[in-house]
């Protein structure tokens, strides 16, 4: 192995312990390795709450319990956006039957306006855009329509 | 090589102190974060409005990854030069650190081991990118809450090995050195010594908070006395350099704000006269 192979072997494992709670690599300060974890985690919470102040509210006090494990399962695949992030999170909240029923209408907003990619990355919608779901709480149609100019219109 | 000649009290650009920067009698120079820049729309009015006050702008970036195993990302460094030309910046600083392995993002600095592995990885990223920016390249040391085990050189000497492997300027944190003082036991002192004055761009300066046993460099609390002593200590030896306050998160009154730029100023101040001395007497 050379350099950068040897260089790469021991980066991921440090990685994989700070990100997805793999096992601490040897030599390491397990109880520092986990405090930077913890911090890593914080740190993408704090980031989510602040671009998506209505799902904090409706989740209350259960917010922090619920993102935290669910940020553990769900490491960052491509450069850090807490736009997507928290849309990540309340679409595993929805498919558990965990969003609150508040949140419906303000994730078919944030669909109308943001598409995401296959990579994941979020990509903000141009011209006109229909979005057209079933609430799997209500079995409601729900429709989301973006105008050029960014103005969305929604039937709840 | 080219040097880096910012001078006087800087500031972190951040839209939330956009009001208080406009204000700034006079700043040395501004600092600008790369990723809060919009890719394809202009630059925000601020910044061209601070551009043409002569303030010059240097570009900040964190996710280059230049300590990482994986070279740097042409993509990257091509979205960085636009970046820096569209911006008109002095210099673009970067991270001796790394950021994402094997597929997985931290989104944080995290610390390179100070290896020869990791030094030989190192400068030939430090190489590549400095081959696609069209402007000088600093690199900064970060704060770590764990080091690495078995090291084979001091921060110190990893310092001096990463200044002689490569031709970039240095962007020494203080408060990244203090954090390290407390969690690592780090010999500040010796780091101070194996800055060359040619070789240093500029002096970041930020607030962090002890917890749980460590000091975690937060960006988001008061300047402790730590970093100030470091930043006077540092004159002591060089002379006057080029400071700038770091803030990015929980901002405060803008009197908190202008203290600690005085406080900064006032530790520059006491260890350019000891400098002064030292050269004269």
């Amino acid at each position: 192995m050379n350099a950068r192979e040897r260089l790469a072997q021991a980066q991921v494992e440090l990685v994989r312990a700070l990100g997805v709670g793999a096992p601490v690599p040897a030599g390491f300060d397990e109880a520092r390795v986990q405090a930077a974890a913890q911090s890593l985690i914080h740190k993408r919470r704090r980031a989510v709450e602040h671009v998506w102040p209505k799902l904090v509210s409706a989740l209350g006090p259960d917010f922090a319990a619920r993102f935290d494990p669910w940020a553990r399962a769900h490491p960052m695949s491509v450069e850090p956006d807490p736009r997507m992030e928290g849309r990540r999170f309340a679409e595993t909240l929805r498919t558990e039957g965990h969003l609150p029923a508040s949140m419906s209408g303000v994730l078919l907003d944030f669909d109308a306006r943001w598409r995401w990619t296959s990579t994941g990355e979020a990509v903000k919608r141009r011209g006109f855009a229909l979005i057209l779901r079933r609430d799997t709480v209500t079995r409601r149609w729900q429709v989301a329509l973006r105008l050029p100019g960014e103005r969305v219109m929604r039937w709840v | 090589m080219r040097t880096i000649s910012l001078q006087g009290m800087g500031i972190g650009w951040r839209r939330e102190l956009a009001l208080f920067i406009d204000r700034m009698p006079a700043p040395g120079f501004v600092e600008v974060l790369a990723e809060h820049l919009p890719l394809t729309s202009p630059i925000p009015e601020p910044l061209l409005r601070l551009r043409e006050r002569g303030v010059p702008l240097v570009l900040h970036a964190v996710s280059l990854g230049l300590g990482s195993a994986e070279p740097p990302s042409p993509e990257r460094l091509s979205w960085l030069a636009r970046l820096a030309e569209r911006l008109g910046a002095a210099c673009i600083t970067e991270h001796l650190a790394f950021v994402r392995a094997g597929g997985i993002e931290s989104g944080h600095l995290l610390p390179v081991p100070r290896t020869e592995d990791a030094l030989e990885v190192l400068a030939e990223n430090v190489r590549r990118a400095q081959d696609a920016l069209p402007v000088p390249l600093a690199l900064e040391n970060v704060a770590s809450l764990f080091e690495w085990p078995d090291p084979a050189f001091t921060e110190a000497e990893f310092l001096r090995e990463v200044l002689a492997r490569t031709s970039a300027s240095l962007l020494l944190d203080v408060a990244n050195l203090h954090a390290h003082v407390l969690n690592h036991g780090t010999d500040a002192d010796a780091v101070l010594c194996s800055v060359p004055r040619e070789r240093l761009a500029y002096v970041h300066v930020a607030g962090g908070i002890q917890h749980g046993g460590l000091y975690h460099d937060t960006h988001a609390h008061p300047v402790p006395d730590g970093p100030m002593a470091l930043l006077e200590q540092l004159a002591g030896k060089l002379g006057p350099v080029p400071v700038m306050l770091e803030r990015d998160d929980r901002f405060p009154p803008e009197a908190e704000l202008s203290s600690e730029l005085t406080a900064m100023s006032s530790a520059l101040e006491r260890g350019a006269i000891r400098w002064r001395g030292a050269a004269h007497g």
